[in-house]
């Protein structure tokens, strides 16, 4: 397996904040990461420029794989943080605590992994409230400064740090969109769905299934794709054909496993679901 | 005789005498006893639509029913006496009626549906058209018999029964799929948006579904599917027979069938480009069959190669297909009837039995299959391009040009057809037969019309002449008398135009003035709601579930009912180092979290959409308002034309306070084209109109055709054209984002050239190149616009 990396939810991480150390967000073990384009070159340039990166891809892409990659690659901790509609500020940059009738003021995530100089990823940063966004705005431009309101502080990141945000254009909307002042501050990676080939490499690495059987999941997952936009939100997504592939391996028939891993979860419109399920048993008998 | 029946034709329908002259000769071929029945028929309808359906239907019956034309005629005569809208129901249903059941049966099921309407014109509507559907599944006696128990109802007398007579009819539809459920039969209905969305996902392309009596097959548009199959005994079995064709069909679309470029591929092609005249550059399979003496022939031997190469791709590529592919062939196999006729056709016949079904006919004469192993070695090497079906079919071509005797018998087909156009199937149906479908003969016996089938092309005049019509009539009250003009200036609203050659505003420059409406019948609106019912309950479905719930939970509010645990602690301590941020922001408060959008629909009604963009336009809007409803964001509907800077109309269809009920339905079912569009003027009222709306999100959706154009005009000021009129438009939309609305344009100008870039540099916008698309598109884009 992989080395422990703790995907943290702000929520969490506010209770244990005290007890965790910077070491424990240190990737030990290489991930498996396929690159797929230049993605690698690009991060590492970004890097040792003072460039904050956006990666931007539907979903199950391997966007939070990448990240975990580059962490270990540059040998940087990572603090990842999962944005939602509740995130405030003081959840990503810090608070005090009570601790015995004292206060103890403790850093959030962010302001961590800009004291230790390492990655902030920010993930779906889309659903964080319009205010959080805007704390990370000088942080992004040639400032590079985390403005400590609470404590009146500022703190100057090193060249270490890198800020790393990710966004699904997927969900495009007007109500919920990265206004263009915060896009264009960031360097960005397109992710999608890997070239046939390749993401067959990648489901048969990830589950351990012979290589042709990769690629017919990966064949269903085109197939699938095509009905992105036909009333599907989105289409099946690497980390869908991972799960089924990882089904099939454990004895599961082909049929009942993509529709567990597939059909089911990626809409709850019946007809839609059908659909799908009519292509698994077309591709798999 | 015929003068006369023109002019009263001409008095029934409200047409123009040239329109009806071509419709006149359509009915050439009624003689006069039959004219005079029909006519019979139309004089008791005083309801235009009903004789226009009456004048679309005959042409079928006479066709498919000689027999029963008579008694069709005097039931619906009767009919008529007793409602003009039962009538329009029963002349537009009966056709497909007629192949369910005998002549007998017809009059007793219309005498019934009569007897209705002398009570209730609704409920017999409604019988009309539930009980058609109904026979499709049941024996006529038991549909006669569930009539029978309506009209029962009715008898009850007063408006209650009335009702629920309505209903029990209009039901009749449901229950009758209740009880199919028990039984074994398919219906494409049921299924149709789930084929469509297979064949999309095996295609990668739109796949439009429609229905096709006993048939199948695909134009290169839609495919086309029989309305019912039950040729197993299962109903999952039937399901997958349906998914069998749909991936046949798809098929053809996704592995090229339709973009066949002999020049792009290897020599033995470009030769045969060469050798058959073909012109350089030349694509699609209609130039390639011209370029053959028998041009049918030719597409035959294609269809029937190609269909064999579609299996085989789809067989490689899916592992598992082979189980509908060999439920389809069983279908086949329990019909088929090996009909030894002429040479050249029993050899084509044979070809396709062997490629179908592996093996030669039993009881083939051994002339014929010695002919049949030649065409089979001349398509043995077929690759997988539909470039190598069209090499296979010269080299058949050329076997069978050389048997004596076989020149033009393929004039009529007697095979079945699996090509393009429609098919000659039959699987499992009634009476089941190898034989060719009645579409068959149609389209071949067309072939001189343009393929086109002569009932959609009445029925395209008689909707051509009655837009006319109407867009004449419409036209009416926006003409430039004087005193109009006076009127329309005092209460127009005033706005400037930009004039880009200036760099300034010409100020005050258009008056618009708002239309309202008169609401007409809701009968088009119903009628394309029921067409598009799949689509409609998909959309509604689609749009329940993402409508928001309805309280949320706000944190760090300066006021609520509850504390906010986290945010006091955390100001309390604030506090304690003594740098307070948080102000008292500690109470959690639950907010009504409404969608809070507003969306108004501005569409282009000026004279470039007549006809069919129209139509689908109001179809989509029809769409739209479901969706809308079913969201419940507030929504308007605007349409706009006019003439002139001093005449821009500006229609409401729907204001947002409006109910969308029969009185909108009406409205949306007038929209007609009427003149010029100068969409500036427009898109500063609407603006207005949404500024006035209180919600968060302002969204404008601008339906449009193409350029903004005012081509009426006044001396000494610039024509609304060209990068006058685009600029305009451009500076409309940039004004109203400055104003808070969230402006996307929609556009279905086929050549959506460069201009498009420029006029909606600032905005959104989406280019709808198959305007048919439009119904399923706009939800779509609008769902994606506000989630
Ligand atoms: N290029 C790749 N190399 C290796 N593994 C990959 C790659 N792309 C995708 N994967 C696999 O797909 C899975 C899903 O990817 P990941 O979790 O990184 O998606 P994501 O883009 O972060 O999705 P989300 O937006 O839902 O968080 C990974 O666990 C990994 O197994
Ligand atoms: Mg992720």
């Amino acid at each position: 397996m992989l080395a422990v990396h703790r995907e943290l939810r702000a929520v969490e991480y506010r209770k244990e904040a005290a007890s965790w150390k910077m070491e424990e967000y240190f990737v030990r073990e290489e991930p498996y990461y396929r690159e797929v384009g230049n993605e690698v070159g690009i991060f590492e340039a970004a890097h040792a420029n003072g460039l904050p990166v956006m990666l931007k891809g539907p979903t199950g892409s391997g966007k939070t794989r990448f990240v975990q990659y580059m962490a270990w690659r540059l040998k940087l901790p990572l603090v990842t943080v999962a944005c939602h509609e509740d995130l405030t500020s003081s959840d990503l940059i810090g608070r005090y605590l009570l601790e015995g009738g004292e206060t103890r003021w403790s850093d959030g995530p962010l302001t961590r992994a800009v004291k230790a100089g390492g990655i902030c990823y920010l993930d779906e940063i889309v659903e964080a409230r319009k205010d959080t966004t805007v704390v990370i705005h000088p942080l992004t431009d040639h400032r590079r400064l985390l403005p400590v309101e609470k404590r009146g502080e500022v703190i100057e990141a090193p060249d270490r740090f890198i800020l790393v945000i990710s966004y699904n254009p997927g969900y495009q909307s007007i109500l919920k969109n990265l206004k263009q002042s915060t896009r264009q501050r960031f360097v960005c990676l397109e992710f999608d769905y890997p070239p046939r080939e390749v993401e067959a490499e990648i489901v048969a690495h990830e589950s351990g299934v012979r290589k042709d059987l990769a690629e017919e999941l990966v064949k269903l997952g085109e197939k699938v794709r095509n009905l992105k936009a036909k009333g599907l939100e989105e289409g099946a997504s690497t980390r869908a054909l991972i799960y089924a592939a990882k089904l099939i391996k454990s004895g599961i028939t082909p049929r009942s496993a993509c529709q567990a891993a597939i059909s089911n979860p990626i809409t709850d419109d019946v007809e839609m679901g059908r659909a799908i399920q009519s292509v698994v048993e077309a591709v798999f008998p | 005789m015929l003068e006369d029946y023109k002019k009263r034709m001409r008095k029934l329908t409200d047409l123009k005498p040239e329109i009806l002259g071509e419709a006149i000769s359509e009915l050439s071929r009624f003689s006069d006893e039959q004219r005079n029945a029909l006519l019979h028929a139309a004089m008791a309808l005083a309801n235009r639509s009903a004789a226009s359906q009456l004048l679309v239907s005959s042409l079928d019956v006479l066709r498919n029913h000689p027999d029963a034309f008579y008694v069709w005629c005097d039931v619906g005569r009767k009919v008529a006496s007793a409602s003009a809208v039962a009538a329009e129901e029963y002349f537009r249903r009966s056709p497909e009626v007629l192949n369910e059941v005998r002549k007998e049966e017809l009059e007793s099921w219309a005498r019934l549906g009569a007897r209705i309407a002398e009570k209730s014109a609704e409920a017999a509507a409604e019988y009309f058209r539930s009980s058609c559907k109904l026979l499709r599944t049941l024996p006529p006696s038991d549909v006669i018999r569930w009539g029978n128990e309506g009209y029962g109802i009715l008898e009850d007398g007063g408006l209650a029964s009335e009702k629920a007579a309505i209903e029990y009819f209009a039901l009749g539809t449901r229950k009758s799929f209740e009880r199919s459920r028990a039984e074994p039969t398919a219906l494409l209905e049921e299924n149709a948006r789930v084929l469509k969305l297979y064949g999309e996902a095996i295609s990668g392309k739109d796949v439009d579904i429609q229905p096709s009596g006993e048939s199948f097959g695909t134009d290169g548009r839609s495919i086309y599917l029989p309305v019912s199959l039950n040729a197993y005994g299962e109903r999952e079995k039937n399901f997958k027979l349906y998914r069998a064709l749909t991936a046949r069909l798809a098929g053809r679309f996704a592995y090229g069938s339709f973009d066949l470029d002999l020049g792009k591929v290897g020599l033995e092609a470009r030769e045969l480009a060469v050798r058959r005249k073909l012109p350089p550059g030349t694509r699609g399979t209609e130039a390639f069959f011209r370029t053959y003496p028998n041009p049918l022939l030719a597409k035959k031997i294609f269809d029937i190669l190609d269909d064999a190469r579609i299996e085989r791709i789809l067989r490689r590529e899916y592992a598992g297909i082979g189980d509908d592919m060999d439920l389809f062939k069983n279908a086949l196999v329990a019909v088929r009837k090996f009909e030894v006729t002429k040479p050249a056709q029993a050899i084509l016949q044979a070809l396709q039995e062997s490629l179908l079904f592996g093996a030669m006919p039993e009881g083939i004469p051994p002339r014929i299959e010695e002919e049949v192993k030649r065409c089979l070695l001349a398509c043995n090497a077929a690759g997988d391009r539909v470039e190598d079906t069209a090499l296979a079919t010269d080299r058949i071509y050329r076997i069978l040009e050389g048997i004596p005797g076989s020149e033009f018998e393929f004039e009529v087909p007697n095979l079945p057809n699996w090509g393009q156009g429609f098919a000659g199937l039959n699987l499992g149906m009634k009476g089941s037969a190898w034989r060719p479908s009645r579409e068959g003969i149609e389209s071949m016996g067309t072939a001189r019309l343009g393929g086109k089938r002569p009932t959609a092309i009445l029925r395209k005049l008689l909707m051509g002449a009655a837009r006319r019509v109407q867009t004449v009539k419409s036209l009416r009250p926006g003409s430039l008398e004087p005193t109009e003009l006076r009127k329309e200036r005092e209460d127009a609203f005033r706005y400037d135009e930009w004039d880009c050659d200036m760099g300034d505003y010409r100020r005050r420059w258009c008056s618009v003035r708002e239309v309202k409406v008169r609401p007409g019948s809701a009968r088009f609106a119903e009628r394309a709601l029921r067409e598009h019912s799949a689509l409609v309950a998909g959309v509604r479905r689609e749009f329940q579930m993402f409508k928001p719930e309805r309280l949320r939970k706000e944190k760090r509010q300066s006021d609520g009912e509850e504390v906010d645990i986290d945010a006091a602690i955390e100001s309390l301590l604030e506090a304690k180092v003594g740098n307070p941020t948080m102000e008292g922001r500690v109470y959690t408060r639950r907010n009504k979290v409404q969608r809070d959008v507003s969306a108004a629909f501005l569409v282009d009604m000026s004279g470039s959409t007549a006809g069919w963009v129209m139509d689908t336009e109001k179809r989509a809007l029809l769409i739209m308002c479901e969706a809308l409803e079913a969201i419940g964001d507030g929504y308007a509907i605007y349409g706009f034309s006019g003439a002139t800077r001093d005449h821009i109309e500006f229609h409401i269809i729907k204001e947002f306070d409006e109910e969308y009920g029969q009185t909108v339905k009406g409205r949306i079912g007038r929209m007609a084209s009427l003149s010029q569009n100068r969409d500036g003027a427009a898109i500063r009222h609407a603006t207005l109109k949404l500024e006035q709306s209180e919600s968060k999100t302002k969204l404008l959706v601008v339906i449009s055709d193409g350029r903004p154009l005012d081509m009426v005009p006044r001396p000494g000021e610039p024509l609304y054209q060209g990068n006058y009129s685009v600029q305009d438009t451009r500076m409309a939309l940039k004004e109203a984002k400055a104003k808070g609305v969230r402006p996307f344009c929609i556009t279905v100008d086929k050549k959506a050239a460069d201009y498009i870039s420029t006029m909606y540099a600032e905005v959104n916008y989406a280019i709808i190149d198959d305007v048919s698309k439009l119904p399923e598109k706009m939800p779509a884009i609008y769902r994606r616009l506000t989630t």
